[in-house]
């Protein structure tokens, strides 16, 4: 066994933006993720980074876009609430095609709601957020390793497409600790020929999202829209367990992933053959490893911390050929490995 | 196969989640699974701070504990709580000198006058963290005892013999623990 160390998935994901090689961090405190924002507080300063805390979230997103228009590896944190007032300044790196990583460690809502954990925001995540139609991709850890190796992958998706990714984790993930494997550091990214490093001895180079010229909008949209093309195409992840003889898949991130995970092993005890597909990447979403089951299941079982908000996107998957169920608890409740088992032996007598 | 569901339970300030940490950190060394959860937020300052913490061979799927394997429970509040869920053949450790349960499955540890015996009640919590893995060998005691230690070593030789004695005491009094219908796990 490698070296592990116990760390709680908020300090887990700190440390693995900064062996991502995170020149600046930008952020507000909020529960939960208040451990984040503390690391980053502590280390950055100390490895001659670049740490702010900001006044609210809305300048840390701002400094997140002044950061990533210069070319730095950029990034913010915030839980729920925060990360609604980030949304003005999310759409504007979208729009200015900057990239940029944000962490959501959600808590229950609506409005300030409570610090409990939930899966409530995956709406807001996945369909962008803020104005203008547009598509962040989004990652969803379920346990501490995956919080420590995520920003890793974000911050290389993000600059290779000039896109802003979201790590879209919850409360549960960022509190808890586990054993970690520390990843080596990352190497240095590519260069960024388009950033604002100043214009000596070259033309000068321009990021904006406002382009008030009729029809250069709709050329930039295209343009956009074209890449988000490319990222559904290439970049879908997902973890698939227990799926080749599965008559019940259950679809899940995050906490929901690890409940339903615990119940699978005990339904598959009493001879209940359920399997998981688990998808690490929300957007894109994961419709093609979803599609490629349903010759063999005979039902969908989705579990979320929400009223349901992903189960829409596994019925766009599904086209009802096969019935899709849904199981959540809401405002923070998280259900138990018996609820879940429970509901999977109701679907599984369903059949 | 392995599985071992604790809570660690006082009030702010005991030092629960302190020893609660402390098992997960050396646990990971012994056991391929480990999860602590922590409460956060407003309880942390008053009222029941409480821990969860898991040990196992297999993946763990929620951090959460409902029926403990072992309760460390040090005062009243955490008793009142957490005491229901005891089942049958589990084990709680209380603190009684600020607590009182006598139901079958507890094993009552004076932590508080042991600690204050001591030279300070603020050990009270490594009394009860050496009588628990006195009974539960659920880690390797030498490594257990250099953790206390190495824990406290910043705050000079006393509060480093001080906890070692602490350690000790509630070890002897866990290893010598008898508690009738509770199985060794």
């Amino acid at each position: 066994m490698s070296k592990r160390v116990l760390t709680s998935g908020n300090e887990a994901l700190a440390e693995g933006a900064i062996r991502a090689g995170c020149d600046c961090y930008f952020g507000y405190p909020i529960t939960p993720q208040n451990e984040l924002i503390t690391y980053m507080a502590v280390h950055m300063p100390r490895l001659k980074r670049v740490f702010v805390q900001a006044e609210s979230e809305v300048a840390a997103i701002n400094m997140v876009y002044g950061a990533a228009a210069a070319g730095k590896r950029a990034m913010t944190s915030s839980s729920s609430p925060g990360i609604s007032l980030k949304q003005e300044g999310i759409s504007y790196l979208a729009g200015a095609e900057l990239p940029a990583l944000i962490v959501n460690v959600q808590r229950a809502g609506p409005g300030l709601g409570s610090i409990e954990p939930s899966q409530s925001d995956y709406w807001q995540a996945t369909r962008g957020g803020g104005h203008g139609g547009y598509r962040v991709i989004v990652l969803a850890p379920y346990n501490a390793q995956e919080m420590h190796d995520q920003p890793a992958l974000a911050f290389d998706l993000a600059d290779k497409y000039r896109i802003p990714v979201m790590i879209l984790s919850d409360g549960q993930i960022g509190q808890m600790m586990e054993p970690v494997v520390l990843r080596e550091e990352s190497p240095c990214p590519p260069p960024k020929p388009w950033a604002l490093t100043g214009a000596k001895d070259r033309p000068h180079n321009i990021v904006r999202s406002y382009l008030p010229r009729a029809g250069l909008l709709e050329v930039h949209n295209k343009r956009l829209h074209a890449k988000y093309a490319q990222i559904e195409k290439n970049e879908v992840r997902a973890e698939a367990s227990d799926l080749d003889d599965a008559k019940i898949m259950v679809v899940a991130y995050g906490t929901s992933a690890r409940l339903a995970g615990g119940a699978i092993v005990q339904a598959r005890k009493q001879g209940i053959a359920a399997g998981m597909l688990r998808p690490i990447t929300l957007w894109p979403f994961p419709t093609a490893p979803i599609q490629s089951c349903l010759d063999r299941v005979k039902a969908v079982l989705v579990v979320e911390l929400s009223a349901g908000q992903m189960v829409e996107d596994v019925r766009l998957a599904v086209t009802g050929k096969v019935p899709v169920h849904f199981f959540g608890r809401v405002g923070g409740g998280v259900p138990s490995i018996a609820d879940v088992h429970e509901k999977i032996r109701e679907v599984a007598t369903s059949l | 196969m392995r599985n071992y569901e604790m809570i660690f339970s006082g009030s702010g300030g005991q030092g629960l989640m302190f020893i609660g940490k402390m098992l997960a950190k050396l646990a990971i060394e012994e056991y391929p699974h480990v999860t602590f959860l922590p409460t956060y937020g407003a309880e942390v300052r008053s009222g029941t701070s409480y821990c969860n913490v898991k040990l196992s061979d297999e993946p763990i799927a929620t951090p959460v504990v409902d029926y403990p394997d072992v309760m460390v429970l040090m005062n009243q509040p955490s008793v009142d709580r957490f005491l229901p869920r005891l089942r049958l053949g589990k084990i709680a450790f209380v603190n009684s000198s600020l607590a009182a349960a006598t139901c079958t499955g507890v094993i009552e540890i004076p932590a508080n006058r042991i600690a204050l015996e001591l030279g300070d009640v603020q050990a009270a919590n490594v009394v009860m963290f050496g009588a628990m893995l006195g009974r539960e060998r659920l880690v390797d005691l030498t490594k257990a005892l250099e953790a206390v230690k190495a824990s406290s070593a910043r705050k000079g030789d006393k509060a480093v013999l001080l906890n070692q004695q602490a350690f000790d005491k509630g070890w002897e009094l866990g290893s010598a623990a008898r508690c009738p219908f509770a199985k060794t796990t």
